[in-house]
């Protein structure tokens, strides 16, 4: 019996009510890109003890950046990111707010200790 | 089961503010690591304080930029975008976008004003400053990227704000590219004048020990 013959099918992923990959797929050839650029610049440094400089060590804290926040964003899509919401179950949503938490925390207790410092704490004032 | 329409919102809006900063984080590094490779290739004093300025001015945009997109609307919900906010947010996006390109435009410009005195052949100059000018390319991307976040509905954040991430995905590595494209041996080749003591040597020991020529040495 012969083997079925292989077929091309179109791509499902990317839907009208959900539209999550083409952010994954940006996210991956993008986090290709910074690889090899990130390699190149090694190479061309190398011996980084000798030829590394100012500008290598912000560069690399920019590539840091940058591949933690595609990868936030692709672990996001897995959990629900760039669907139509009313699609999105409710497990999804649990799960988002996992990632979220321990990111907006540091950033609110930030935000507070800024506004503290603007603003000024508030003073009880009340006489005892 | 509840609504899953309504509590998602919050936690999607965490997630794209956190990324929203993240990202500006590593835009900024990438354009100070340009302005600190100038300071490391200017050799003349007033060429590297120049150097030295520019990476202040884009150090002060950086913390503007990241302020006025951190520190927006309620101070107990920064995350929050009602379709209210949406113009404000927007005008912020837009007024850190006009800083990053005119970042790109002086760092295109300094690339100009630092081999223009040189005593070299234009080609070499010619490919110094394409290497720092092709830093322009990144503009066009802000302005799409600005472009589509004025599409972004707050009632369905989760799936308006797709394009805008994925403009921002390629703004942030475009960025990246432009800090390294200057790095590449065919564009730091170029520096090899023996004028000024600029020396292939400190910024590409590889390079240098394959070339022919003398380098002149302090």
């Amino acid at each position: 019996m012969a083997p079925p013959k292989p077929t091309l099918q179109v791509s499902t992923a990317i839907t009208t009510t959900d539209h999550g990959q083409i952010v994954v797929l940006a996210g991956w050839l993008c986090l290709a890109i910074g690889t090899s650029l990130s390699m190149a610049r090694i190479y061309i440094r190398w011996p980084l003890n000798v030829l590394a400089g100012k500008d290598d060590i912000a560069y690399s804290v920019s590539v840091l950046f940058a591949f933690v926040q595609t990868a936030v964003i692709i672990d996001a899509v897995r959990r629900g990111f760039g669907r139509v919401e009313p699609e999105l179950e409710d497990w999804q949503v649990v799960r988002i707010s996992k990632v979220s938490t321990i990111s907006v925390c540091i950033l609110k207790n930030a935000l507070q200790e800024v506004k503290d410092c603007l603003v000024g704490s508030d003073l009880d004032t009340t006489e005892h | 089961m509840g609504s899953p329409r309504l509590s998602l919102i919050r936690p999607c809006k965490q997630v794209l503010y956190a990324t929203d900063i993240i990202f500006l984080f590593s835009l900024w590094a990438g354009k100070l690591s340009v302005s600190f490779l100038f300071t490391r290739i200017a050799r003349e004093s007033n060429k590297m304080h120049l150097g030295q300025a520019l990476t202040v001015l884009v150090s002060i945009f950086s913390i503007v930029s990241i302020f006025s997109i951190t520190l927006r609307g309620d101070i107990s919900q920064p995350w929050s975008y009602r379709d209210a906010d949406g113009q404000s947010i927007l005008a912020r996006w837009a007024a850190t976008g006009a800083m990053s390109i005119i970042t790109d435009l002086m760092i295109t410009a300094f690339s100009v004003y630092l081999v223009w005195s040189l005593q070299m052949n234009s080609k070499p100059k010619s490919i110094v400053i394409t290497a720092f000018a092709l830093r322009l390319f990144v503009a066009p991307v802000t302005i799409i990227r600005l472009v589509s976040l004025s599409t972004v509905r707050a009632d369905d954040l989760s799936f308006t704000y797709t394009l805008p991430e994925t403009m921002t995905q390629l703004e942030m590595y475009c960025n990246l590219v432009a800090a390294t494209l200057p790095c590449l041996r065919i564009f730091l080749t170029a520096w090899n004048t023996s004028f000024i003591n600029i020396r292939l040597e400190d910024i590409d020991n590889d390079a240098y020990k394959k070339r022919k020529w003398p380098v002149s040495r302090r």
